[in-house]
């Protein structure tokens, strides 16, 4: 299996990872590391390399675009890469909701002018208003929500593009 | 005053405080009736107790009264959040014939009226921190706030929990934060108003566990120090408070028995104290209700505080003295939310794949999850609050370390990896906390993020590898609403997505909905 995993600190590498009966070998670059397992009745799972050092590694959370799991009761968070990752760039922010939420206001409208900083949406999650605002100056291309919907993980909710000044 | 006995005891919560009651009350052997919402058709309270009825909101008045009425449950604990301090909803109950298990509706009125509550603790001499009335014009509060002088904070008028409170440190940023503060107060409560008061630096925030029978007998259960709070909100509870001057307790505790008594409380009640750094306190509100952090006094003090508000209620005299109450020991709790810390702690629900709580002895998990369950986002994202007790702060910071180490919440985020970094932060262990602390911790510990990802490329890509065999529940509806769902594995799915090929639409990873 492979899996492009790009860290907190935004390196990127690529690992390819075979499940034998009792150990994991994973390859990074042209280096492979064997490591013998125990899965513990509670999916922990305890690995040794092929030095002797011992890590417990423990799995907390997965979605399509991330893995969160510790390694001796500390935390990591990988995120894992996606086709469409490419979209996001300087010249164009898509702002999607990271949590399931409702759309309480709606401040832009599309073809709207905004300025980075200017308030987009307000939404609402368990209680909680978050303002959303735009992280660039630029033309609102597109709005996918309007005020009372319920959006889901990861939706689209408004797309700004950078302005293309004419020279 | 009235003596009768409570036969069934209708609660109308969520989550873990209905379990809380719930576990209590048949102790005491009451039967018991739950609510569920349709979000919490897998909720364990709806299980436990003798009868559980379905209502749409746990805010809706009239429905609860109604399940009332047909299970003919003779008294109502209403928990925390949602109808717990609503002074309406303890006069239907009174209308009804039907407990309120709670303060009268007049005490409630003055201690949930935050003006007439700050004017009650002056009558009875204690300081308070200057401030307005309650406002709804933001131009109004503006000219209120010059005079006050900057820094400001904006606090909601309809209720407490830290819904809708903003510090303002300047002029400039006023109007726009009470826009934000009176909208998110008007989400909360329903009530815009919004009123000011003095901002207090790096101030500690104390609160006084107070417990009154139906004659006028007042208890203190002595005080929590609930000083680190995120956004307004409390992540950690401790009873005592650390360094806090045993003369100043007694003060704080004794001007808290005096502000109950001046409102005329009876049942449990909480007064909340501002404290500098010279100890000088000043009183804030009154929660006139049971408090998520509730059993941290109950540890330290061997009362169980639930135990005695359905005995009050039932008219039952305290038969405990003053002196007879002690703290014992030190207690702390942690309130562990379904919140991302790995992305600014926004809120995240979703499938429980595997639940598994410690079991050590000073430890105590109340919370209401279970393998299989799913954590709506509707709802506050409290989890389960981990509390542990043991002979010194020291002691009980190490066992609830070793309690997060046996705790297993697996398949959504949780704040578990930001308390295990907060209970070895030096500032912490000194008991150095204050309402401000939050801030400069916060910075630590994304940045502390940011260095540990430098662990070896092999490691990092086994654990996201392990990562992915977390199972994964998905749900699919048909044309007509049918569902259907499959448990994926290791990014596979088990029924190798026969329900798409059969035309059925995916409608989400998460759990159905029960019936």
């Amino acid at each position: 299996m492979r899996l492009k995993i790009k860290t907190r600190s935004g390196e990127k590498f690529q690992a390819y990872i075979i499940e034998r009966e009792n150990s994991i070998e994973v390859k990074v670059g042209d280096e492979t590391i064997k490591f013998s397992f125990i899965r513990t009745p509670y999916n922990d799972f305890i690995v040794q390399d092929e030095n002797g050092e011992k890590y417990r590694i423990t799995p907390i959370f997965l979605s399509k675009f991330e893995r969160v799991f510790e390694v001796d009761g500390k935390a990591f968070v990988t995120e894992i890469a996606t086709e469409d990752e490419s979209e996001d760039s300087e010249d164009i922010a898509i702002i999607k909701s990271s949590f399931s939420a409702s759309i309480r206001k709606v401040y832009v409208s599309k073809g709207a002018h905004v300025k980075k900083g200017d308030l987009i949406l307000d939404v609402e999650s368990m209680k909680m208003i978050n303002s959303i605002k735009s992280p660039i100056d630029g033309i609102v291309k597109e709005v996918y929500v309007s005020e009372g919907k319920s959006v889901s993980a990861g939706e689209k909710l408004v797309v700004i593009e950078k302005e293309i000044k004419s020279v | 005053m009235q003596r009768k006995p409570i036969e069934k005891v209708l609660i109308a919560n969520r989550g873990e405080i209905a379990l809380r009651i719930l576990r209590t009350a048949k102790e005491l052997g009451k039967k018991v009736v739950t609510v569920y919402s349709p979000e919490d058709r897998g909720g364990l309270w709806r299980f436990l107790g003798d009868e559980s009825y379905e209502i749409s909101n746990y805010l809706n008045l009239e429905e609860v009264i109604d399940v009332a009425k047909k299970s003919k449950a003779d008294a109502i604990h209403p928990g925390y959040g949602f109808l717990s301090e609503r002074e309406d909803f303890a006069k239907a109950c009174e209308d009804v014939g039907v407990i309120f298990i709670g303060p009268p509706p007049s005490a409630m009125y003055m201690s949930g009226d935050k003006v007439v509550a700050r004017r009650k603790a002056q009558e009875a001499g204690v300081p308070i921190v200057p401030g307005s009335e309650a406002i709804d014009d933001p131009k109004e509060a503006l000219k209120i706030a010059k005079s006050i002088g900057f820094p400001v904070l904006l606090k909601a008028a309809g209720g407490g929990g830290g819904k809708g409170m903003r510090p303002v440190y300047h002029e400039d940023d006023f109007l726009e934060l009470f826009r934000q503060a009176s909208e998110e107060a008007k989400a909360a409560f329903g009530d815009p108003r919004i009123y000011l008061e003095k901002y207090i630096q790096e101030p500690k925030h104390i609160e006084v566990q107070v417990i009154a029978d139906q004659y006028g007998n007042y208890l203190y259960l002595f005080e929590r120090d609930c000083s680190l709070q995120r956004r307004n909100q409390k992540v950690i509870e401790e009873s005592p408070a650390p360094h806090l001057p045993h003369p100043v307790r007694l003060k704080i505790c004794e001007s808290a028995v005096k502000i109950m008594r001046q409102i005329g409380y009876v049942n449990a009640g909480t007064v909340e104290f501002i404290v500098d750094k010279d100890w000088n306190f000043y009183f804030i509100e009154i929660n006139a209700r049971i408090q998520v952090e509730h059993p941290v006094t109950e540890l330290v003090t061997g009362i169980d505080i639930v135990k005695w508000q359905i005995k009050i209620a039932e008219g039952e005299k305290l038969n405990i003295s003053q002196e007879d109450i002690k703290i014992n020991g030190h207690a702390m709790e942690l309130r562990i939310y379904a919140e991302d810390p790995f992305g600014n702690f926004m809120p995240s629900g979703g499938f429980v794949s595997l639940y598994k709580e410690p079991n050590i002895p000073g430890v105590r998990c109340d919370g209401w999850l279970y393998s299989g369950c799913f954590v709506p986002s509707k709802y506050d994202p409290m989890l389960l609050k981990l509390i542990a007790k043991a002979e010194t702060r020291d002691e009980t910071i190490n066992r609830l370390l070793v309690a997060l180490d046996e705790l297993r919440i697996q398949g959504i985020k949780s704040n578990v990896p930001f308390f295990k970094f907060v209970l070895n932060h030096p500032v912490f262990r000194k008991g150095e906390i204050n309402t401000w602390s939050m801030g400069p911790i916060l910075e630590e510990f994304n940045k502390k993020l940011l260095e540990d990802s430098k662990l070896k490329r092999h490691l990092l890509a086994l654990g996201a590898y392990i990562a992915g065999k977390i199972p994964v529940i998905e749900t699919y509806v048909s044309y007509d609403g049918l569902l259907a769902q499959e448990v994926r594995s290791n990014g596979k799915s088990a029924g190798a997505g026969v329900w798409r090929k059969i035309g059925w639409k995916f409608a989400g990873r998460s759990q159905p909905r029960l019936r």
